[in-house]
Order: C-alpha cells, then sequence, then structure tokens
C-alpha cells in the first residue's frame, strides 16, 4: 500500500495576501490562525492553491454567508445589514490572485481510499478513515495528514475544496496545497513559476462566480 | 504610502496581529465605543449576551455588561479584520455562518460565553483576515 497520487494540472491558482504568489505566510501569523494543511507543530509552511480562480474566491469569501438565525435577530433590533458589495470588496482589497505555472509534479491524493488507508497505517490509527475525516471543520486530522505526508518526502496535498463541498455536495472544486522544502526557506517542494499577479478585487467576472455559488 | 498599498507590506499584518492584545489594556467603555464604530449597535449588543441596543449605551456610559470577556474577544476579532480589511468585511463576518461552528455565526458562538467559544473565534477572524 502507499499513497495515491494526483497529477498537477499545467496552471494553479491562488489568492492570497500580498503579490508573490509563492510566498508563505509568515509563522507567526500561522500560528495564530492555521489552515486545513498547516502541519500541527509548524515544521514546515504549506502554500494553498486551487484548480480556479472561482474555488480560490470561494474558499475566501465562505466566511461572509449569512447566517439566517444572526440576520433575523439583527433585524429584529431594527440593524442594518452590511452592503455584500462593500464587504466583498473589503474583504478582497489587500489579496491578490495570481497564476502560477507547474511542472506537473505529483501531490498526494489523500481523499483516496488508498491514500487514507496509508495515512490510517503511518499515524497508527485503528479506525479508517472517511474522505469527509479530511474535510471536515475539525482540522486535527488534515494537520496531521499534512505532516505525515510532508514527512514522507511528498511534495504536498491534493483534495476537495471542503468550503465549497460545504455549500454544495457536487462541488468539483480542487486544492492543491504544496509544502515549503524547510521551515522558513520559502521554496516550495514543487517547481512553480509566477505567471501573472493580479489585484484580486479586478477579478470580476471570477469574483461574481464566487458569489453566484455562495449566494452573498 | 496608500494605506492598501501599506497594508499589503506583509509587516502590518504582523504589526496588526501584535496589537491584539491591547484589548486587555482597554477599558470597557472604550472596548465597547470601538465595537459599535466597527460593526454596529445589533452585534455589540449580541457580543455583550443580549439582544437589546440600549444596554450598549449603558455600557458605554460605565455600567458594567454581564460579559466583558467576551466583548474583548469580540473586539480581537473585529480589531484585525477592520484594521486589515474594512468594516463591512468585518460586520458580514461576524453574521456569517463558518462551518468549523457547525454553520452558526461568529456572534452566536461568542454568546455561548466560553473560554473555547472566545478563542475559537479570535483564531477564526485572524484566519479570515491574514492568509
Amino acid at each position: 500500500m502507499a499513497f495515491q497520487f494526483a497529477n498537477l494540472p499545467r496552471r494553479i491558482y491562488r489568492v492570497g495576501w500580498g503579490d508573490d504568489p509563492l510566498a508563505y505566510a509568515p509563522l507567526d501569523i500561522l500560528k495564530k490562525g492555521p489552515g486545513r494543511w498547516d502541519d500541527l507543530r509548524f515544521r514546515f509552511r504549506t502554500g494553498y492553491f486551487a484548480d480556479s480562480l472561482v474555488t480560490c474566491f470561494i474558499e475566501t469569501l465562505v466566511d461572509l454567508r449569512p447566517d439566517p438565525a444572526t440576520v433575523a435577530t439583527l433585524l429584529a433590533m431594527g440593524e442594518q445589514l452590511p452592503d455584500m458589495d462593500l464587504a466583498v470588496s473589503e474583504a478582497l482589497a489587500p489579496k491578490y490572485a495570481s497564476v502560477v505555472i507547474t511542472a506537473e509534479d505529483r501531490l498526494v491524493d489523500i481523499a483516496h481510499a488508498q491514500s487514507r488507508e496509508e495515512f490510517r497505517l503511518r499515524a497508527r490509527r485503528r479506525k479508517r478513515l472517511k474522505a469527509g475525516d479530511f474535510l471536515a471543520a475539525h482540522l486535527q486530522v488534515p494537520r496531521r495528514a499534512a505532516g505525515i505526508v510532508y514527512d514522507g518526502g511528498y511534495a504536498g496535498i491534493c483534495a476537495p475544496s471542503a468550503e465549497a463541498l460545504a455549500v454544495n455536495a457536487a462541488s468539483v472544486a480542487v486544492t492543491y496545497n504544496i509544502f515549503e522544502t524547510l521551515l522558513d526557506s520559502n521554496q516550495p517542494r514543487v517547481a512553480l513559476v509566477p505567471h501573472t499577479v493580479r489585484p484580486a478585487a479586478e477579478q470580476a467576472i471570477d469574483i461574481a462566480s464566487a458569489r453566484d455559488f455562495l449566494r452573498i | 504610502m496608500h494605506e492598501s498599498a501599506r497594508l499589503r507590506e506583509g509587516l502590518d499584518r504582523e504589526a496588526v496581529l501584535s496589537r491584539l492584545d491591547h484589548a486587555d489594556r482597554l477599558g470597557i467603555p472604550e472596548v465597547v465605543r470601538d465595537l459599535v464604530d466597527w460593526i454596529g449597535l445589533g452585534l455589540t449588543a449580541m457580543a455583550g449576551g443580549v439582544n437589546e441596543t440600549r444596554f450598549v449605551r449603558l455600557w458605554i456610559e460605565g455600567k458594567r455588561p454581564r460579559r466583558p470577556a467576551s466583548l474583548r474577544a469580540a473586539w480581537r476579532a473585529a480589531y484585525v479584520i477592520k484594521a486589515l480589511c474594512g468594516g463591512e468585511a468585518a460586520k458580514a463576518w461576524f453574521i456569517g455562518q463558518k462551518r468549523e461552528f457547525d454553520f452558526q455565526s461568529p456572534i452566536r458562538v461568542l454568546q455561548e460565553n466560553t473560554d473555547d467559544a472566545r478563542t475559537a473565534i479570535v483564531r477564526a477572524a485572524v484566519r479570515f483576515a491574514t492568509n
């Protein structure tokens, strides 16, 4: 048994802070708000990419989908709801959208049954894992998986977009999560070449598609 | 330098995060006044554990709220989003449902009035604003 691989597509996308698409987030920031595929012990950092800019925007803006119960409470208090056009543009203002060319390196397809079993063995877990365990809101399993895949010398993890699936179970959006070689090296384990970098807020069509998907 | 250009420099994220503990040094009236400025009366009332905005004015005038720790956690979360994105984004974020909170909004989670809930919402706000 071994991890199942997924090929990286020729182009991958990122919406993130700063205009360097290959820059990893500073460690101090990661520690205050770690992401799904960040190592539990912060021995390395993970760069978050996706199959399209729309997927990136879905992941970036998903937190703004209004909770009906909260909206009802605020309306009952006579409060105004936020202007979503402004909220979205503010949320994206400090961010950049990037296209990156890849060398088609292979990443571990962690949701694949074979990879899940391999992870179970390496993590010495008794119970079998479902794909959903890696996409759950609780990040313990995916963060542990990132550490184990990294220790195996692999370049990163490919997985369905957990955020997109939570909104629409039929989503086929995919994320590519690429490790840096060593902590603070700022070098990804995959050969990546930036193609275009633009302010995120200028990507009107992709933003509109993401907002349509999220219904915000 | 233009504000947005300044913020895009990585150091500013760290500078904003380093000010989160400032919430502990502020008096409650200041915390509440900031929250009203940033996210409005209604969300501030909910952060303090009530569903009526009239209490907010009393807190600003010095009456002690029932849940000062929750107000300080709301200040931290609102501050990081307001500083790095903007006030409307902060407001929308507090109302937005989050998978990690079983599709509840941060403001409803804050109403659980537990240390875990307060830690979780600040962490989620940092993740939203800085990644």
